[in-house]
């Protein structure tokens, strides 16, 4: 008897070893796809966000966040589009203030990102290179491939982003629920802050060059390979 | 309390099935005369319930920020293990016969059986307990009556999969053993499948080199989950029949040199075989009826409720307060000038003050709200309104415009409502 619990003991153990060890062991995995750091200590962690070597340390530190492409795809696929730079991501459902504004994140599947920065042609709008651009409109619609559609049966798969402050900045963004895995394209149409009152200097002396867009910039993330995923 | 029931029901089935399964397949001797390993299945179960729980618990309170990078080295032991189980049942006869003529080959076999409860335990049941998470609605106190319905959901969604195992285990007896042995193998089949669809998701999500094709099954196998969920059940078809068969072949009358005693043994055999496939027919059709019918009617599509009359005369729309003072969802229907047909809400707030709104937001359009539980709804985002905040701009709060209120009646120039038809195009 005595010998008995001393295997179940042993057994006990060994399974707890086994599963201290796989987690222990996935510190060292290669995770490539990108994790945040959602404390403050990111601006000491992260000097060149092109660069992934960084990204793996702190695997299971920091949330997950995952690009939004093709299988394959690692890293945020930023695209050029006018004065934007935009890249789109997506992480876990998460909750904001004021709680109205979108799904709350027990009933999201995840939340969609939209980083959009000023490239060099922004420098003509007054923006410094790599500035957020506050006040932009920026509507999104999640197309099932197979259909050519919006996706249907989810929830939230089209609208408005808000812009918000995350940990590591100000972005734009909605909670989604889209519970069904398959391939899709993201749409952003993106209309100028002129459309929410922004205004420019246009005077010889402290006027910008350039002027706002007056038609949409519209931006596509194609063959987005995407899965429910646990968080 | 349905939400709650048919999303844990489906999460604890197969770790239920499986804990079944493997006891069926493994349990030998009785009393003392039992390998040392006998309960190393328990171990298992115990020890991947308390991991799960633990884990769950740090999730929920954001310790751990992610499950990934522990789901995934529990994965990729999971296939291995999944794989080496399935042969352990497979040899599962030659292993428990005479077991202690070669009683290491009994220690391994629970030995694997034991590391793939406590696996699967541990994957699966952290999704079930964060459904704890949504019990409890912002802004609302922890002890309700909806919070009561939402708690004896989950108890009996859980229970449900504890009773059904415990259905199709009746079978063990009555069913020749090839016959269980064919849904156990199933069962983990399905599992080793759904295992290596969780580590293949994690794999894509993480950059790893995967073609359409590739993709595509792996959506299919997400996809698919459900009815691979009822598959685990509906493979107990096989013992069910063959249990139903065994006890109609079992003669009860004109055995020739059987005794009184062995032909109530073969009534007993018949009567128990009968009801163990009725039984188990029942909770196959209890398992399809939950991940079907149950499932749809959480998701019933929300049909707006139709507008009010009004009156509408030389440009002003005049609505009583007595219409409208009952502190629900009044709609009503406009035809803009450029013949765009559009709908407001009016809806009386807690203070006595009245929340009026275009029946659209600047997010989701012209989806409309709807009324549920006293609360406002976006039918397209499923946002919960704040009533409070209904006749202010942004995100999903109806798009306000000017009306006035006094003589018992609000009043709204229909011109304000031209100017807005926009949001109904």
């Amino acid at each position: 008897m005595m010998k008995n619990k001393k295997i179940a003991a042993l057994l006990g153990l060994l399974l707890a070893g086994s599963m201290t060890l796989s987690m222990a062991a996935c510190g060292s995995t290669n995770a490539t796809s990108d994790t945040k750091s959602d404390t403050s200590s990111q601006s000491d962690t992260k000097s060149d966000s092109s660069d992934s070597s960084d990204t793996a340390s702190d695997a299971g530190a920091g949330f997950e966040e995952v690009p939004v492409g093709p299988s394959g795809t690692a890293e945020e696929q930023d695209q050029e589009a006018g004065p934007l730079t935009v890249g789109a991501v997506y992480f876990q459902p998460i909750d904001m203030e004021p709680s109205s504004m979108g799904l709350k994140a027990a009933d999201a599947s995840f939340h969609l990102e939209a980083d959009i920065h000023g490239n060099e042609k922004a420098t003509e709008l007054g923006y410094g290179k790599g500035d957020f651009i506050p006040d932009l409109t920026v509507n999104y619609t999640i197309i099932d491939k197979s259909t050519g559609k919006e996706v249907e049966g989810g929830t939230a798969t089209s609208g408005t982003f808000m812009q918000m402050n995350a940990s590591d900045g100000p972005h734009y963004g909605a909670n989604v629920k889209l519970d069904k895995a398959g391939t899709y394209q993201l749409k952003l149409s993106i209309e100028s802050p002129a459309k929410k009152g922004w205004m420019l200097h246009v005077d010889p002396e402290t006027g910008v060059k350039g002027h706002f867009w007056t038609e949409p910039i519209e931006v596509t993330f194609d063959n987005w390979d995407y899965t429910p995923r646990q968080w | 309390m349905l939400e709650q029931f048919v999303a844990v029901m489906p999460g604890t089935l197969a770790p239920a099935l499986l804990v079944m399964c493997l006891s069926v397949m493994l349990t030998v001797g009785e009393g003392r005369d039992k390998p040392l390993s006998a309960h190393w299945r328990l171990w298992g179960l115990v020890i991947g319930l308390v991991a799960a729980v633990a884990f769950a618990a740090l999730r929920a309170t954001a310790v751990i920020n992610q499950r990934t990078f522990v789901n995934y080295p529990v994965l990729v032991v999971a296939v291995i293990v999944d794989v080496l189980a399935i042969a352990v049942v497979l040899c599962a006869r030659r292993i428990t016969h005479d077991w202690d003529k070669h009683a290491l080959w009994m220690h391994v076999a629970n030995a694997v059986a034991a590391v793939q409860i406590a696996l699967t335990v541990f994957y699966a049941l952290p999704d079930v307990i964060l459904q704890l998470t949504i019990w409890v609605e912002p802004g609302e106190t922890a002890f309700t009556s909806a919070m009561l319905l939402r708690a004896l959901g989950f108890v009996l969604g859980a229970a449900m999969s504890i009773v059904v195992a415990a259905i199709f285990r009746t079978m063990r007896t009555t069913a020749v053993r090839w016959a269980f042995t064919v849904s156990v193998v199933a069962v983990m089949a399905i599992l080793l499948v759904q295992h290596f669809t969780g580590l293949a998701q994690i794999l894509q999500a993480r950059g790893f080199p995967m073609n359409h094709m590739m993709f595509v099954a792996l959506a299919w196998s997400i996809n698919h989950n459900t009815a691979m969920i009822m598959a685990q059940a509906l493979v107990f078809v096989v013992p069910a029949v063959a249990s139903v068969v065994a006890g109609f072949r079992m003669k009860t009358h004109n055995v020739p040199g059987a005794n009184e005693a062995t032909l109530r043994r073969h009534k007993a055999f018949r009567r128990h075989a009968i009801s163990a496939t009725v039984w188990s027919l029942i909770a196959m059709i209890g398992v399809t009826a939950t991940l079907t019918a149950g499932v749809a009617a959480t998701h019933q599509t929300i049909t707006l409720s139709e507008p009010e009359a009004y009156s509408l005369q030389d440009g002003v729309a005049t609505i009583p307060f007595s219409q409208v003072e009952d502190g629900h969802l009044h709609r009503f229907e406009y035809k803009a000038k450029d013949g765009t047909v559009m709908r407001f809400i009016i809806i009386k707030k807690n203070g006595g003050a009245y929340g009026i709104g275009l029946d659209a937001c600047e997010n989701c359009g012209d989806a409309g709200y709807y009324e549920k539980d006293g609360k406002i709804i976006c039918k397209k985002c499923e946002v919960a309104i704040n009533l409070a905040t209904i006749g202010f701009k942004g995100g999903c709060n109806p798009i306000p415009f000017p009306y006035k209120t006094g003589n018992g009646k609000i009043t709204i120039q229909t011109a304000d409502l031209d100017a807005l038809s926009a949001h109904f195009q």
